[in-house]
């Protein structure tokens, strides 16, 4: 078995550092086996009274998930190794950088597909009124009743940090960046106006319930001055401050948002870092039909290339929002 | 190793070409000692289980873990009840129910040294506890970090469900059927019958075991019940699976 390990170390040729997070370091490799580039996370084994406690629990969880999720728009684990006391998970290899919820963790594959990573805090989500900890989801993606302390929440926590994400996508910068848990509860009730008991009720019973100042809030219009209504719709839902009548995935999913025109960019025409736009263009000539839901959407609108940061402008697709372009 | 089969002649009738052979020359010496083993080490895991306060489930996790571990590796090879504290360790971390290395070595070395003092916070310990830590990524590095386990607890629940909605209300408070099919299911995990079955064949074996020794009587249909419940399983599995439970209960008298 000890030679068994030593094979599969070989297995993986270095090629190349890609960052390091706080739990682990990435490396791009080579897999001699098939010849495909590979991104290699190697978990931090840590101070030594955490490498006495041996595998890493959180490793372990995502090690776990990952071996049960199939998913197109999951990050593939291929292979675990582990030697001596290292552990090392081996994914596909992603275009964007590699380390819950937020725009770092969702990374495109060469065809522009969307890839979630990290699922190193996920834990498989039982009977929806188990206890789970608070201190999830990086704070500026982090609900109001997850601030709150509540310990039995549900998907809901997920539908919040989507809004996020897609308030980030629309101005290219986080929506409401707290420094702390309180500054995050007060930016996000200075954009969206303090909630009552009549908006959220049960709220003043939440474990860490705090009495803020009454907020007016802004108008979503105000704030993404250049998002149709349709959008503004969804994000409406998304912050909505009573957990249980937020807006679902697959409510989400049906609205109006995501039928209207223009359609989205398909994957593979969607430009990507150190990928020029020309090139993208004759790509997107050979000709990449797509249909969602009997929605043609081959003719797309012409790809806007309004912002430096491409990593979000590539999720916006073709829908251009800054009032520049 | 032997295919695991070749312990258990009922299993063999499925392959038949070997079992002809298999079953002459019965089990040898070695397989019925290393099942002896290992029926000891699950005996100790399931203690550990109850002095720890464990849920049914992170045991059964700990023992499937401990039966992979040496369908790969040899008895010989490895310290069957170290591995085995270790897959306590890991089951209480693959379930969510985190286990301190400190109490699984002090509930084990009482178990071992009954009436004894706890040890010492010394070098002996902290060389346990490092040894424990150490055959806990052994364990993970033989089982390819696959230790993700789907146990056959949440069929049975299922299927007692169904299967009492189907009987007379008065019969059944009559008859422990579920709580025989739950220690027959918590039982079958001393021998690695929870590594060689589906969970949900095992799940109805277990149950039919239950109804068959309490003389229930099921409304006769077109299917047989265990089939309207689960519908790949054969009388063939189901035989299997009871052979084998009857073995470690067999195994148990020579165990004491």
């Amino acid at each position: 078995m000890a030679q068994d390990v030593k094979v599969r170390a070989k297995r993986y040729e270095k090629l190349d550092f890609l960052g390091e997070g706080q739990f682990a370091t990435v490396y791009k490799a080579r897999d001699r086996t098939n010849d495909t580039i590979v991104a290699i996370k190697k978990i931090k084994v840590g101070h030594r009274t955490e490498a006495k406690d041996g595998i890493n629990r959180t490793a372990l969880r995502e090690i776990k998930l990952l071996q049960e999720l199939h998913h197109p728009n999951i990050i593939g684990l291929l292979d675990a190794f582990g030697h001596k006391s290292n552990i090392s998970l081996v994914f596909d290899f992603m275009e964007t950088d590699l380390e819950d919820l937020k725009p770092n963790n969702l990374l495109l594959d060469g065809s522009g597909v969307l890839k979630l990573a990290d699922f190193g805090l996920a834990k498989s989500f039982g009977s929806p009124s188990r206890v789970y900890t608070h201190q999830v989801v990086t704070r500026w993606y982090r609900s109001p009743e997850l601030l709150f302390g509540a310990r039995m929440y549900g998907v809901g926590v997920d539908m919040w940090a989507v809004g996020c994400i897609l308030a980030e996508l629309l101005l290219r910068i986080p929506f409401m960046a707290g420094d702390s848990d309180l500054d995050q509860l007060t930016k996000i009730f200075e954009a969206l106006g303090t909630p009552t008991e009549e908006t959220w009720p049960g709220m003043s019973n939440l474990p860490d319930y705090v009495c803020f100042k009454q907020f007016p809030g802004t108008p979503l219009e105000h704030i993404f001055s250049a998002a149709g209504d349709d959008l503004l719709e969804l994000l409406e839902g998304l912050f909505t401050f009573n957990p249980s009548t937020r807006t679902t995935a697959t409510q989400a999913l049906k609205s109006s948002y995501f039928s209207n025109r223009p359609a989205p960019t398909p994957g593979p025409q969607l430009p990507r870092p150190n990928c020029p736009p020309d090139a993208l263009r004759e790509k997107e000539a050979v000709g990449h039909k797509r249909k969602i839901e009997g929605l043609d959407t081959s003719e797309e609108q012409p790809l806007c290339f309004c912002s430096e940061a491409p990593f979000l402008q590539l999720n916006c697709g073709s829908k251009c929002f800054t009032e520049s372009c | 190793m032997d295919a695991p089969s070749s312990r258990y002649p009922a299993a063999l009738n499925r392959a038949p070409g070997i079992a002809g052979r298999r079953e002459s020359c019965g089990e040898t010496e070695a397989d019925a000692r290393n099942t002896k083993t290992h029926f000891r080490v699950c005996r100790f895991i399931m203690e550990l289980g109850v002095k720890l306060c464990m849920r049914s489930v992170p045991v059964a996790t700990a023992c499937v873990l401990y039966h992979r571990f040496f369908k790969r590796a040899s008895v010989g090879a490895y310290e069957p009840y170290l591995v085995a504290m270790s897959c306590v360790y890991l089951a209480g971390k693959v379930e969510e129910q985190h286990i301190r290395t400190r109490d699984i070595i002090n509930v084990s070395h009482r178990y071992f040294n009954s009436g004894s003092c706890p040890l010492e916070c010394d070098k002996e310990f902290w060389e346990l506890r490092d040894s424990v830590v150490q055959c806990e990524l052994l364990v993970l590095r033989q089982l390819n970090f696959h230790v993700s386990v789907e146990h056959p607890h949440k069929y049975l629940l299922h299927y007692l469900l169904s299967v009492s909605s189907l009987v007379n209300r008065h019969a059944w408070s009559r008859t422990p059927v579920a709580e025989t099919s739950w220690a027959l299911l918590r039982d079958c995990y001393h021998g690695d019958t929870c590594i060689r079955h589906t969970p949900q064949h095992i799940a109805i074996a277990t149950l039919y075991l239950a109804i068959n020794s309490y003389g229930v009587e099921l409304p006769v249909g077109e299917k047989e019940w265990w089939q309207a419940l689960c519908d790949d399983v054969t009388k063939e599995d189901i035989d299997t699976i009871i052979s084998e439970l009857l073995q470690l209960y067999d195994m148990e008298a020579k165990c004491i």
